[in-house]
C-alpha cells in the first residue's frame, strides 16, 4: 500500500476503534445467545458436525468399504473385474481415492455400466479430469451451491469421480481450415490450426508491402498479410528503420506483458483506468456523472515534442444508471499496428456517487479485450472485441498470440443460480465446450481458471479457450507454454501447497499437465522454464515452520529435484532464475542472497550465500555474472526507510559479493523536517527501465518533503538512470519531473486515474519519456535536459 | 505442553469454545454487517447466520490462525446474500433512501456517509481492511477476488474516502 493509503486506513481504524469501544450489540447477538443457537444446531444435527477427525475417518472408511462392497456385489453380478481401482490404504481419506467407480448418482439412481468408467491410472493424483457430461457438470455445481451440506467431503470425491472422467486422448481436429476472410484489397486469406500452431496464408498474392503502407491502412495494417513475427517492435518509418524503441520490462525476452504504457515508436499509449465523476464542491451531487475509460495517445514528434492525438474511448458509463458497467483498464499490448486493450468490468455493484441506493448491475466480472487497428493513425478503428468471464489475472503476447487468463468465480449462492446454465464459464457469450473444461487435482472450488488464445495475425477474430476448475494467482509464460500457480491449503500436512497448471499455447490453449509442490509462490518470477523443466521457488508457511525451497519439475510437472529448508524462519523477498542458476533473497533481519546451482535438475543445490543488511525485492540480471537488486536498505537490526540499489557480483556462484550500491535514504534534518525516499512497489517490475543497446537502467524514486509540523509540502519524482561498468554502478542522468504539491498527487492525479498508476519510463532513440502522475515528460538523454511536458489531466 | 487451542476445540465441536471465539469478534462482525447492509435488523440476521454457518463448517477451516479472515469471509458472503435478497424483494421506488443508520455504532455521521457513498464492493473492501485489519491478500481471498484487483479497488475506494472526508492529515 502506498503511504497515503496507509494514512487513511490508519485514520479510519482509529475512528472505528473508538466506535467499536462504545458499540452496543443487540441482545440476540450476545455470545450466550449464539452459544444457545449453536447448541440447538448441535442437537438438531447430531450425526454430522460433532465428529472429530478420527471418528470422521472411521465413518469415511466405512463409507468406502460399503461402497466397495456394493460395487463388488454389482460387479460380480455383471461378471467383470474391478481390480485396478482398489483403494489405497489410509491415511488418505476418501479425498485421495480416485478410483471410486463411476457412479452417476447425482442425476439419477441409475448406475452406469462399468465399461464406461475408464479406471483412472493408479496413483495418478495429478490425472487430468474432464467432465463426463453437461449434466454431470451441473450436478457438481449444484453441489457447490449446497455448500457441501448434502454430502460429506468424502461423498464429494465419489461424485467427483463420477462427474469427471479422465481426459480422452487428444482429438485430431487439426488440418481444419478455420476461417477464410476477404480483405478490403480483395485478397482472400485463411488461417488454420496445425500441429505446429497457427498457419495463416493468402489465397491470392499479397500486394507489395510498401504500397499499402502509404494507403493509410484501411482496416488492417498491411504488415499483417505476411505476418512477419520478428517485427514485434513497431518500425519507426518516420526516422530510420533501426529506431531504438523502449519496451516494457518483462520477465522473458520476447514474451510481452500487459502494461499501462506502451510505446510504438511513433506514439505513446497511456491507459487511464476510470476517469471518475467529480463531485461538486459541497459533495451533494455529481457535477458530471459520466465516467469514461480511455487510452490517451501522445504523438512523438522530433526533438522530444509531443502532441496529444484523439484518445481511444473504451467505454462511457453513467453512475446510477441501470445496465451501466464500469470497467477498469488492466493493460495494453501493441502488435503490428494493432492496439490491444484489456479491461475488466467491475463485479457486483455500481452506485450513484451521491446518496442514492446502490444497486447491482451483475454479479459477474468480465474481462474484455478490444483490438484496434491503425493504432498510430488519426482515429484507431475498433476491429473486434472478445469477452470472457472472470477477473483478469494476467496476459501475454508472443509471436502475435495473445493469451488472456482470468479467474471466474461462479456465484453458486446467487438466488437465481441455475446449475445447468451457469456452471461453465463463457467466452464470447458462449459457454466453453465441455471438451475444453478440465479439473485438476485438489479439492475443487466453484472457480474457473479461463485461458483464451487469440491470434492477432489472423484476419478474423478467433478466440480459442479452455478452462480448469481451480484458480490462480501467479502466471508465467515461456512463450509457448503457460504456467499458472495457485496456493491451496493441504489439510494433511497443515502446510500451504501450490498447484501448478501447465498449458500449451501452440494453436489453441490446451491444458496439458498439473502438479503440486509444497509452499506458496511469491510472484511470477518464482517460476521459470529451462530446457523444458520448470523451476519453482516456494515459501512454506505452515504453523511455526517457515522456510524456502526450490523445486525442479519435469515436463509432466513431476518433481525431479529439490532443495529444501533454505533459510528456515525467513520469508522469500525475491527470486530470479538465470539459465541454470537460481537466485533467492530471503529476509528476517538481514538479506541473505542464495545462489543455487540448478545445472543438474535432479540435484539442485545451494552453492553460495551472502548476508547484507536490508533486502532486495526485485532482481535483474545485468551482463555476464552480475545481478542488480532493488529493495530496502537496512542495518543489523532490520530495515530502514529508503531505497537501495545493489550490484552483486555472482561470477563465482560460491562466493557472491555485493560490489556496489546506491542508497536513497530518508532523512530528518535538524529543523525536524523529513525527507522520505521511496520507490514503487516492486511486485510491479514494469516501472524498471531497461535500455539494452545502451546498457542503461533506470528506476523511479520519489522524495517527499515533510515539514516539521507534519504537513508535507511536495513530492519530487525522478527516474534515476545508471549503467553498470566493471562492477560499478555508474550514475547517468536523473530525469526529474515537476514537484507535486500535496493534494495534486491525490486529488488531481486521482481523478485522472493517476493515483493508482505507477510511474513508467520509455524511450525512442535519444529521447527518454517518463510518465509520472498525470503528465508525460520528454528529455534529451545526452544532456539530461527536459524537452517538453504534456499534461494529460 | 499447552492444551488444544480454542480453535482446535471448536473444530472438534466444543460449542463453548466457539462462543468464546465469537465473543472476541462480535463487535467487529456486527459493525461490518451494519455498514455493509446499512440496516441494523438485517445486520443482526447476517451475524447470526454467519455464526451458525461458521460453527457448522469448522471442519473446513484449513489454517488455525486464519480463523478471523475465514469468519469474515463467511459473514461477507452472508451479507451479500441478504443484501441481494433484500434488494430483490423491495421494489425500486420504495427503497428507503438511506436506511436508518444503526445508532448503536457511534460512528461520526461524516464517516458513515462517506462509507455509504462507496459502492458495495468498495465498502466491503474498506471494511475488511479497516475493521478487521486483514491483509490485502487475506481480504482478496475472503471476497473471492484477485489480489491485484483488490489493490486497485482499495486504492480507489480510499482515494474517494479521502476526498470525501477532506484532507485527513489535519485530523490526524
Amino acid at each position: 500500500m502506498t503511504r497515503q493509503e496507509n494514512e487513511i486506513i490508519h485514520a479510519l481504524r482509529v475512528s472505528f476503534d473508538d466506535a467499536l469501544e462504545n458499540t452496543t450489540i443487540p441482545a440476540t447477538l450476545a455470545p450466550d445467545e449464539i452459544l444457545a443457537n449453536v447448541q440447538w444446531e448441535q442437537a438438531a444435527r447430531p450425526q454430522r458436525r460433532r465428529l472429530n477427525r478420527n471418528r470422521q475417518f472411521i465413518l469415511a472408511a466405512a463409507a468406502v468399504l460399503a461402497l466397495c462392497v456394493s460395487m463388488a456385489t454389482y460387479l460380480s453380478t455383471n461378471g467383470s473385474l474391478w481390480q485396478s481401482n482398489t483403494m489405497e490404504s489410509p491415511p488418505p481419506l476418501l479425498d485421495e481415492v480416485h478410483g471410486v467407480p463411476h457412479w452417476d448418482g447425482a442425476a439419477t439412481n441409475h448406475r452406469t455400466p462399468v465399461t464406461q468408467a475408464p479406471p483412472l491410472p493408479a496413483a495418478q493424483n495429478d490425472a487430468i479430469l474432464q467432465p463426463g457430461s453437461a449434466t454431470a457438470l451441473s450436478a457438481l455445481f449444484q453441489w457447490f451451491r449446497d455448500g457441501g451440506e448434502s454430502q460429506t467431503w468424502g461423498d464429494l470425491r465419489k461424485a467427483y469421480g463420477g462427474i469427471f472422467n479422465a481426459a480422452e486422448p487428444e482429438k485430431a481436429y487439426y488440418n481444419k481450415v478455420i476461417a477464410y476472410s476477404m480483405r478490403p484489397s480483395g485478397d482472400v486469406v485463411y488461417e488454420a490450426a496445425s500441429p505446429e500452431g497457427w498457419v495463416a496464408g493468402n489465397v491470392s498474392p499479397a500486394p507489395p508491402a510498401g504500397e499499402t503502407q502509404v494507403a493509410n491502412a484501411p482496416t488492417m495494417p498491411a504488415a499483417m498479410d505476411s505476418a512477419p513475427q520478428e517485427e514485434a517492435t513497431v518500425a519507426n518509418d518516420a526516422d530510420s528503420n533501426s529506431a531504438d524503441v523502449g519496451n516494457t520490462n518483462v520477465q522473458v525476452d520476447g514474451v510481452d506483458e500487459q502494461d499501462i504504457l506502451k510505446n510504438s515508436g511513433k506514439t505513446l499509449f497511456i491507459a487511464q483506468g476510470n476517469v471518475f465523476a467529480r463531485p461538486s464542491a459541497d459533495g451533494s451531487r455529481d457535477t458530471d456523472d459520466i465516467i469514461t475509460g480511455k487510452v490517451r495517445r501522445v504523438q512523438l514528434l522530433p526533438e522530444g515534442k509531443m502532441k496529444e492525438l484523439s484518445p481511444v474511448v473504451l467505454f462511457t458509463a453513467r453512475y446510477g444508471k441501470e445496465n451501466t458497467k464500469v470497467e477498469s483498464v488492466q493493460g495494453m499490448f501493441l502488435h503490428n499496428g494493432l492496439l490491444v486493450v484489456i479491461s475488466q468490468t467491475d463485479d457486483s455493484y455500481i452506485s450513484n456517487y451521491a446518496y442514492e441506493n446502490w444497486r447491482a448491475v451483475s454479479g459477474k466480472c468480465e474481462t474484455i479485450v478490444r483490438v484496434y487497428g491503425d493504432a498510430d493513425g488519426q482515429t484507431p478503428k475498433l476491429l473486434y472485441t472478445t469477452r470472457q468471464d472472470g477477473a483478469h489475472l494476467s496476459s501475454r503476447l508472443y509471436n502475435g498470440q495473445l493469451t488472456v487468463a482470468t479467474t471466474h468465480s461462479v456465484d453458486v449462492w446467487a438466488e437465481d443460480f441455475d446449475a445447468k446454465k451457469d456452471s461453465a464459464p463463457q467466452v464470447g457469450g458462449k459457454a466453453v465446450a465441455a471438451a475444453q473444461l478440465y479439473c485438476a487435482v485438489n479439492k475443487p472450488e466453484p472457480t474457473w481458471l479461463v485461458v483464451t488464445g487469440t491470434d492477432l495475425n489472423a484476419a478474423a477474430p478467433s478466440t480459442r479457450s479452455c478452462a480448469v476448475l481451480g484458480a490462480g494467482e501467479n502466471l508465467y509464460s515461456s512463450g509457448d507454454t503457460l504456467y499458472i500457480a495457485r496456493t491451496v491449503w493441504n489439510n494433511e500436512t497443515n502446510q500451504s501447497q501450490s498447484e501448478i497448471y501447465k498449458f500449451s499455447l501452440a494453436g489453441a490453449p490446451k491444458f496439458v499437465a498439473s502438479g503440486k509442490v509444497p509452499g506458496s509462490l511469491l510472484n511470477q518470477f518464482s517460476m521459470d522454464e529451462y530446457q523444458s523443466n520448470l523451476r519453482v521457488a516456494t515459501q512454506s508457511d505452515g504453523v511455526g515452520t517457515t522456510s524456502s525451497a526450490v523445486y525442479v519439475l519435469d515436463k509432466n510437472l513431476k518433481t525431479v529435484g529439490k532443495v529444501r529448508n533454505i533459510a528456515p524462519g525467513e520469508r522469500i523477498q525475491s527470486v530470479r532464475f538465470v539459465g541454470d542458476t537460481g537466485y533467492v533473497v530471503t529476509f528476517l533481519q538481514t538479506d541473505p542472497l542464495f545462489v543455487l546451482d540448478l545445472s543438474n535438475a535432479k540435484k539442485p543445490k545451494v552453492v553460495g550465500e551472502l548476508k547484507i543488511p536490508g533486502f532486495s525485492s526485485y532482481l535483474h540480471p545485468v551482463g555476464e555474472g552480475y545481478l542488480l537488486g532493488i529493495g530496502v536498505p537496512g542495518n543489523d537490526l532490520g530495515t530502514v526507510d529508503g531505497v537501495k540499489l545493489s550490484l552483486f557480483d555472482v561470477r563465482n556462484p560460491k562466493n557472491p559479493k555485493e560490489v556496489d550500491n546506491v542508497k536513497f535514504l530518508s532523512v530528518r534534518d535538524r529543523s525536524g523536517s523529513f525527507r522520505e525516499a521511496y520507490s514503487t512497489e516492486w511486485s510491479d517490475a514494469k516501472s524498471f527501465l531497461t535500455y539494452p543497446s545502451k546498457d542503461l537502467y533506470g528506476l523511479p524514486i520519489f522524495v517527499r518533503h515533510d515539514k516539521s509540523n507534519g504537513a508535507y509540502i511536495d513530492t519530487v519524482s525522478f527516474y534515476y538512470t545508471f549503467t553498470v561498468n566493471n562492477g560499478k554502478i555508474v550514475p547517468a542522468k536523473e530525469y526529474v519531473a515537476d514537484a507535486q504539491k500535496d493534494g495534486e498527487s491525490s486529488g488531481e492525479a486521482y481523478w485522472a486515474g493517476g493515483a493508482v498508476t505507477p510511474p513508467r519510463a520509455t524511450y525512442v532513440n535519444e529521447v527518454l519519456y517518463t510518465r509520472i502522475a498525470g503528465s508525460v515528460y520528454s528529455y534529451d538523454m545526452a544532456s539530461g535536459q527536459r524537452l517538453a511536458k504534456l499534461v494529460l489531466g | 505442553m499447552p492444551g488444544p487451542t480454542m480453535v482446535q476445540q471448536a473444530r472438534v465441536g466444543s460449542s463453548h469454545a466457539f462462543a468464546a471465539l465469537y465473543a472476541q469478534y462480535q463487535k467487529q462482525l456486527y459493525a461490518y454487517a451494519c455498514i455493509c447492509l446499512r440496516n441494523a435488523a438485517l445486520a443482526e440476521d447476517a451475524v447470526q447466520e454467519a455464526a451458525l454457518i461458521a460453527y457448522r463448517r469448522m471442519d473446513d477451516l484449513r489454517q488455525e490462525n486464519s480463523f478471523e479472515p475465514w469468519l469474515f469471509k463467511i459473514l461477507a458472503n452472508e451479507c451479500r446474500r441478504i443484501g441481494r435478497a433484500e434488494r430483490l424483494s423491495v421494489p425500486l421506488g420504495e427503497r428507503p433512501v438511506a436506511d436508518a443508520a444503526p445508532d448503536n455504532i457511534p460512528l461520526s455521521d461524516e464517516l458513515r456517509d462517506a462509507l455509504y457513498s462507496l459502492p458495495w464492493l468498495e465498502r466491503e473492501i474498506v471494511m475488511l481492511c479497516v475493521v478487521t485489519g486483514l491483509s490485502g491478500r487475506e481480504a482478496a481471498h475472503a471476497l473471492r477476488m484477485n489480489h491485484a484487483t483488490l489493490r486497485s479497488k482499495r486504492a480507489r475506494a480510499l482515494c474517494k474516502l479521502r476526498v470525501y472526508l477532506g484532507d485527513m492529515d489535519e485530523n490526524i
